[in-house]
């Protein structure tokens, strides 16, 4: 009695099941010619809706999408969550067949120099660079310093007496910090107070409670437009691209030449074949010369500026060198 | 363009049509136990990208009002609140509910919202840059007095005194785990791979208040509902009841207004603080937590008033309170507008359809709770336990994956849903514990951030005007907490 | 009594542990850094041990103080525990297992199949086990699972890439 009644709900079950079927595409592929992409692609970010990284993959994925650059669909997944960790391991574990992409910055080379991550540059396939921001060191608008060397002055009269906010130990505003530091040779006049998010670090610089903080692109701009904020100090090699932050003077005029901006770049898991690296290389290039993705870094305070594989890679390499040497100098206590 | 060509383009537009679908969306999804508020906006987020601006945010407002407005319904009628801001609404509108008065409750609970959503607005409309400053002027010194205030009102709101200080200390221990808020260090003492992230507030509040709240329906008979039939018929509060609440009306939408203005503090904490007052000011304290309507209406006011109170650092200054204004700063800087200093002058359009979205939605909540609210959800919720439970445990389930993706999430809630059960059980209030995973991570950053500002010297948490102010509260709490107690054993 | 002095006892224990495991923490981090992330913890823990400790003895002092007054005489928080029955307890164990197992079998083998089987279990486990139940509960299962596909589908919920549905 009771068997005759288990197996109706089997039946019922695999009626169920059947019914519903994933819809499963392409085979295995043999032969030379590569058939990618053959479902739909995925663009990890490591970080929660809404940020820089968010809108620049959404846009890459909107553009491929309207022009039809791939044949199949490509979405954006966010994976926030320990610390990056999250997203960084689920493309760094994922099939190494182009499906599964990430898209990071710069921030990863900085938090592996300062220690915070044991995932580097190095574990992945680079693809290429799709923009990059720079990071602005800005000043209070009522302060009786205007420009950056009134507050190194200050600073060497006085050190300690002038407060820099970074938004967080390990990211790129907080290396790109130190590097001009290391350009001036400041070491030890300022005092650095770590924040953890750049909107905590904006609302302590507009309360007065540090006078100097490290702002990304975007976060800048519109202070520097409503008078609140002056910009002192860029972390491009040239002058800043944007009109309001014109003034700044820029890392290069201080002496150095590695720039420390952040590098939005694509990413694939270790072993991808090569072909397909190529034809992401070749998507991101046509990505980034369309006027809708130009329209959208524009309007984020980004450049969009591609580089390729090698010129990617070229430009981690040295970025990690600096980091790693800046690393060292910053009193991180163990 | 002037005011009524605005109004008319946002009522003759499609906006309007997703402002209503956002907004009764968001009423189910706070409706619903297990499906949250920021559940509501985190789904209708990806939807909206391809919306003009306007239309866009004003969905994930709406959808964000309505949220937040409809977790009064399951607080009241089943006992579960629908979201974490309608946890103290069940204090009162449960027992309310058991004695038949649950859709006189609604009644007052839609009132409630709409009060607080409109006193919030108007401040945002008239005061937000101003009232931004105020957001500035709180420093961590500042901020880590007003939680220790918070930390130690909670332990004296309900229960034991010193167990909930137990409670607070374990929480806090608790809310350490995962990563350090300044240097990222990992802290993991149990080593669970689940863990490495730490404890999330909302899925362990949805494992607190509704889990647990199943377990502790099975106790008894299931095989009727969770609630009697609801004597009173009437949705609409009588002149009475609004003359009897007008102070709490007034008193609970500031305090949410206020606390809603300081970013990362949370609408939890202002619908404490509103119950906490409402309870101080009333002539028969001891009736709340026995179905006294004042609880649900300071904690409806309060929590909706949030709502206008967050926008305010969010347009002025660009600076997001919460996880739902993270998504919206989000969702505005993906069509191109820089929420800030600038965003009011020039973006003036903009903010007035805003604005005017922001009232059709509060007047859309109210009426569809009062007309087809008021009798759908009762009829629904007054299911029997034995269908009403399973659906309970299944929603909740699917509504903590689906916050972030995570099944970390899903554990979380289903151990809280565990703890919360025996926390009951033993006579260990949850709400410190709630406070504190909300919370503990934000006292931290703010505790050694103030310190290292400070260089180590500890005075400023002392001679800061609003950090004293908050301590000399902190301290009152503690002496009116121990006194009464005192009194209690020599009589 | 005895119960809430084991409680304290427990939550002592885990101040003890939390304490001893807070060396695990690591300190790197920013050298201006006044009340490090170990530190924190340490605090914290210690602030457990006492308050536990305290509690503790203040059961204990409140024992005595009932013994002496009145010998075997139950306190009022014994009297206001309420009395549930043995069955009512299995329920609730059972539907803490099943809520776990739901957990693992939606995060394996599939939300909708384990939803399928959890309903039914639960609510046939609410109707006491008893045999004529058992068709409403595996109606009552299937209904639900079959309005919530629609709807899930219909809103976009996900949930995660598992063996089956």
């Amino acid at each position: 009695m009771r068997y005759k009644h288990l197996f109706f709900v089997f039946v019922v079950l695999a009626v169920i099941l059947s019914g519903c079927g994933s819809s499963s595409s392409g085979g295995e592929n043999g032969g030379n010619s590569v058939s990618f992409p053959e479902k739909d692609v995925r663009i990890v970010i490591p970080y929660d809706p809404g940020g820089t990284s968010d809108l620049t993959a959404r846009a890459v994925a909107d553009v491929m999408n309207k022009e039809k650059l791939f044949d199949e669909n490509v979405t954006v997944v966010n994976l926030p969550g320990a610390n990056t960790k999250n997203g960084l391991q689920e493309v760094l574990k994922a099939e190494p067949d182009g499906h599964t992409i990430l898209l990071h910055h710069s921030t990863l080379n900085a938090m592996n120099a300062v220690g915070q991550l044991d995932i580097s540059y190095e574990d992945y396939e680079l693809i290429g660079q799709v923009a990059y921001t720079p990071n602005v060191l800005v000043g209070n608008a009522n302060s009786e310093y205007k420009t950056f060397d009134d507050y190194l002055q200050a600073a060497k009269e006085n050190p300690g007496s002038i407060s820099v906010g970074v938004p967080n130990i390990g990211s790129t505003a907080h290396l790109a910090y130190e590097a001009i530091i290391q350009a001036v040779d400041a070491e030890g006049l300022f005092k650095l107070v770590p924040f953890q998010s750049g909107a905590d670090l904006i609302t302590a610089h507009l309360g007065g409670q540090v006078d100097l903080r490290m702002a990304s692109t975007p976060d800048s701009i519109q202070y520097v437009e409503s008078g609140d904020a002056i910009p002192l100090v860029t972390s491009s090699l040239d002058r800043h691209f944007h009109e309001a932050l014109k003034d700044a003077v820029s890392l290069g005029e201080l002496g150095m030449d590695t720039d420390v901006v952040v590098r939005f770049g694509f990413y694939a898991p270790k072993g991808t074949p090569q072909e397909v690296l190529d034809i992401w290389e070749e998507t991101i290039e046509k990505v980034a010369e369309t006027s809708a993705f130009k329209e959208m870094t524009a309007t984020n305070g980004m450049q969009s500026e591609f580089l390729n594989i090698e010129k990617f890679t070229d430009i981690n390499k040295q970025v990690q060198e600096l980091f790693d040497r800046l690393a060292e100098t910053i009193d991180l206590n163990e | 363009m002037d005011f009524l060509s605005i109004l008319s383009d946002v009522l003759l537009s499609p906006t309007i049509i997703y402002v209503l679908i956002g907004t009764v969306l968001g009423v189910i999804f706070g409706a619903i136990p297990g499906l949250t508020a920021t559940l509501a906006v985190v789904m209708l987020l990806p939807l909206t990208y391809g919306m003009d601006p306007l239309a866009g945010i004003a969905t994930l407002l709406a959808a964000y009002i309505g949220g937040i407005s409809g977790g009064v319904v399951a607080a009241i009628l089943i006992g579960m609140p629908g979201t974490p801001s309608s946890v103290t609404t069940a204090f009162d509108g449960y027992p309310l509910a058991k004695k038949g008065m649950g859709t006189y409750a609604l009644g007052m609970g839609a009132m409630s919202n709409l009060i607080g959503s409109l006193v919030s607005l108007v401040f945002l409309i008239m005061l937000a840059p101003q009232l931004a400053k105020l957001a500035l002027s709180f420093t961590p010194f500042e901020y880590t007095m007003v939680m220790l205030f918070a930390f130690v009102m909670v332990a004296g709101l309900t229960g034991d005194f010193f167990k909930s200080a137990i409670v607070t200390v374990l929480g806090l221990i608790l809310a350490s785990w995962g990563f350090d808020p300044i240097n990222a260090a990992d802290r993991n003492p149990l080593g669970l791979e689940f863990l490495s992230n730490g404890i999330p507030a909302v899925p362990a509040m949805i494992g607190l208040f509704v889990i647990s709240r199943v377990f502790i329906e099975l106790e008894t008979d299931q095989s009727t509902p969770i609630i009697p039939k609801s004597k009173l018929k009437r949705t609409i509060p009588t002149m009475k009841d609004m003359k009897e609440s007008a102070s709490n009306f007034s008193r609970s939408s500031l305090i949410g207004t206020v606390i809603g203005i300081l970013p990362g503090i949370g609408s939890s904490l202002a619908t404490f603080v509103a119950y906490d007052r409402a309870k101080k000011s009333s002539k028969e304290p001891q009736t709340f937590g026995n179905g006294n309507i004042q609880g649900v209406v300071a904690s409806e006011t309060s929590n909706n008033a949030v709502i206008g109170g967050a926008l305010i650092p969010l347009l002025a200054l660009g600076i997001p309170g919460d996880g739902v204004t993270a998504l919206l700063l989000g969702g505005l800087q993906m069509h191109g507008l820089q929420p800030g200093p600038l965003l009011f002058t020039n973006q003036p359009d903009f903010m007035t359809g805003l604005f005017i979205s922001f009232f059709i939605s509060v007047v859309i909540m109210y009426v569809f709770m009062v007309t087809i609210g008021a009798r759908i959800f009762p009829f629904l919720l007054s299911a029997k336990k034995v269908y009403l439970l399973p659906i309970v445990l299944v929603m909740s389930i699917a509504g903590s994956y689906n916050i972030g993706f995570r099944i970390e999430d899903v554990w979380i809630m289903a151990i809280f849903g565990v703890i919360g059960y025996f926390m009951d059980k033993w006579n260990f209030s949850t709400l410190p514990l709630v406070i504190t995973l909300l919370l503990g991570a934000s006292f931290e950053k703010y505790l050694r951030n103030g310190l290292i500002q400070s260089g180590g010297d500890l005075t400023p948490f002392f001679t800061r005007p609003i950090a004293l102010l908050f301590f000399i509260f902190t301290i009152l709490t503690i002496f009116f907490v121990i006194k009464p107690k005192k009194k209690a054993k020599n009589a | 009594m005895k119960r809430n002095m084991a409680i304290q006892a427990a939550l002592l224990i885990c101040g003890i542990v939390f304490l001893i495991t807070s060396a695990n923490i690591s300190t790197l981090g920013f050298n201006g850094d006044v009340l490090n992330q170990k530190d924190y913890v340490v605090i914290l823990s210690w602030l457990l041990i006492v308050f536990s400790a305290g509690g503790i003895s203040k059961e204990w002092l409140l024992q005595r103080k009932v013994e002496q007054l009145e010998k075997g005489q139950s306190t009022d928080e014994e009297i206001t525990q309420q009395i549930i029955s043995k069955k009512s307890r299995m329920k609730i164990f059972v539907s803490m297992i099943l809520l776990f197992v739901f957990v693992l079998g939606f995060t394996y083998i599939g939300y909708y199949v384990t939803s399928l089987l959890f309903v039914f279990l639960l609510t046939w486990l609410m109707f006491d086990w008893a045999k004529k139940k058992w068709i409403v509960s595996l109606l009552f299962s299937l209904g639900l699972n079959g309005i919530l596909y629609i709807l899930f589908n219909l809103i976009n919920v996900y949930f995660p890439n598992t063996l089956l549905f």
